[in-house]
């Protein structure tokens, strides 16, 4: 190896770094030792380099660049999640949309007949086994209306004459095909116990059962071993419930 | 290691900004010559860091990911650009002029920038990262992905060409002094 050889080799040398390990420097850093121009070059050149490298490490740097980095990234992760708010939101009204297109549809098959109402109260009297759950227990028919007003229910019903002399025992309200329905429970006076029910009113807008029977018409009917009469006064529509020979007591 | 532990040891994003941003910034600068387009490609690298990052299994190798990816995105925007021609030199065919480092810490900032901005592109990278990162000649020949020979002997070249533009370069103006007569 030769002087500029040495030198051409020794132009990346970087005292202090691991350099020196290199294999490449080893021969001529050896060969500097023992060439004092050589040596003397490797000192002044080093000096140059680190007076570069300072040069380098003082590259002034724009004021707010790391806010702006930082901002910019909040920038580009929000951007993310408001498209994902926006593909929601279309989601959703896409949803709606077509909840809003099939659910009149659906609704139009549902049995909104008198048929199905009656068949739907006579089920809820048969599968509480002549006990269905009451809201309220109380013999005060005042008490009763009270409720059924103060819960959407039909405070304002009108009772045939002869039921008016049954014994209440309570009511509750429920819910058919999203329409509300008030139920009264009566003792019929068969039974002893003065607080058991043996006698169900179910009472309904007649505007939300489009086929109630009509005015003035009474209808008897059999199903579930049980009785029932139905009719229709004033704006509501009534379905009794109960044995057979009760029922005939009142009519 | 499990994802957990990886994760604890995942540098959040603003502390690694805080960390590298000036190195990573100053790179970009040489590379670039313009304070707007290093910048840009500053921003750029962490921008990519936060998408990607994640895939980057062994976290200690955070920094060289850094600059590794702040000069692809450099070289591609010269892509863009232009393509500039990539030749390669095995030895120093220049004379090293004789300057003083006395000459060297004269120098400002813009006067350094001119300088750069006179070698051959091809070296900007090398020699930056020669002079701004102490990184062993294989790690810069990894960031940069082209072979550690090449490396040392752009780095020469690189050099020479910079000493060589700083020796024709005039000396910054000095302070006059005030004239009290």
């Amino acid at each position: 190896m030769n002087r500029q050889q040495a030198q051409e080799i020794l132009l990346l040398y970087r005292p202090g770094i691991a350099d020196a390990q290199d294999p490449d420097f080893a021969d001529a850093l050896a060969l500097a030792e023992k060439d004092a121009d050589l040596r003397r070059w490797l000192h002044d050149q080093s000096l140059v380099q680190n007076a570069l490298r300072e040069k380098f490490r003082k590259i002034p740097i724009p004021e707010g660049l790391k806010e702006q980095i930082l901002s910019e990234r909040k920038a580009h992760t929000s951007l993310p999640l408001k498209r994902k708010l926006v593909l929601s939101a279309v989601c959703g009204v896409c949803v709606l949309l077509l909840v809003a297109a099939i659910l009149p549809r659906l609704r139009s098959h549902e049995d909104k007949s008198f048929a199905n109402f009656h068949n739907r109260m006579v089920r809820t009297v048969a599968r509480e086994g002549l006990y269905p759950r009451m809201e309220l227990e109380t013999n005060d028919l005042a008490q009763i209306r009270q409720y059924l007003a103060q819960h959407q229910g039909h405070g304002d019903y009108v009772l045939p004459v002869a039921l008016q002399k049954a014994t209440s025992t309570g009511c509750a309200t429920l819910e058919w095909q999203g329409k509300r329905v008030s139920m009264v429970c009566f003792n019929s006076g068969k039974n002893p116990a003065p607080n058991q029910s043996d006698l169900f009113l179910f009472i309904i807008n007649r505007a939300d059962l489009p086929k109630a029977p009509p005015p003035g018409a009474l209808s008897f009917a059999q199903a579930n071993r049980l009785a029932t009469a139905s009719w229709t006064y004033g704006d509501k529509t009534y379905v009794l419930a109960g044995d057979e020979a009760s029922l005939r007591k009142f009519f | 290691m499990s994802h957990t532990e990886e994760s604890a040891k995942r540098p959040d994003f603003e502390s690694l900004v805080e960390q590298y941003y000036r190195p990573l910034y100053q790179f970009a600068f040489s590379l670039t010559q313009s304070e707007s387009d290093a910048c840009d490609l500053t921003q750029q690298t962490f921008y990519i860091w936060a998408t990607k990052g994640h895939q980057l299994r062994d976290v200690s190798k955070v920094k060289s990911w850094l600059f590794t990816t702040l000069h692809r995105e450099f070289l591609e925007s010269r892509r863009r650009q232009k393509r500039f021609p990539h030749y390669e030199l095995s030895q120093v065919d220049d004379e090293l002029p004789a300057i003083s480092p006395a000459r060297v810490s004269q120098l400002d900032s813009a006067q350094l920038l001119v300088a750069l901005g006179q070698i051959d592109a091809v070296y900007h990278a090398p020699v930056a990262l020669f002079y701004l990162e102490d990184y062993a000649y294989k790690e810069i020949a990894e960031i940069l992905s082209i072979p550690m020979g090449t490396v040392k002997s752009r780095i020469s070249r690189g050099i020479a060409q910079l000493q060589q533009a700083i020796a024709g370069s005039p000396p910054a103006a000095q302070p006059k002094k005030e004239s009290h007569e």
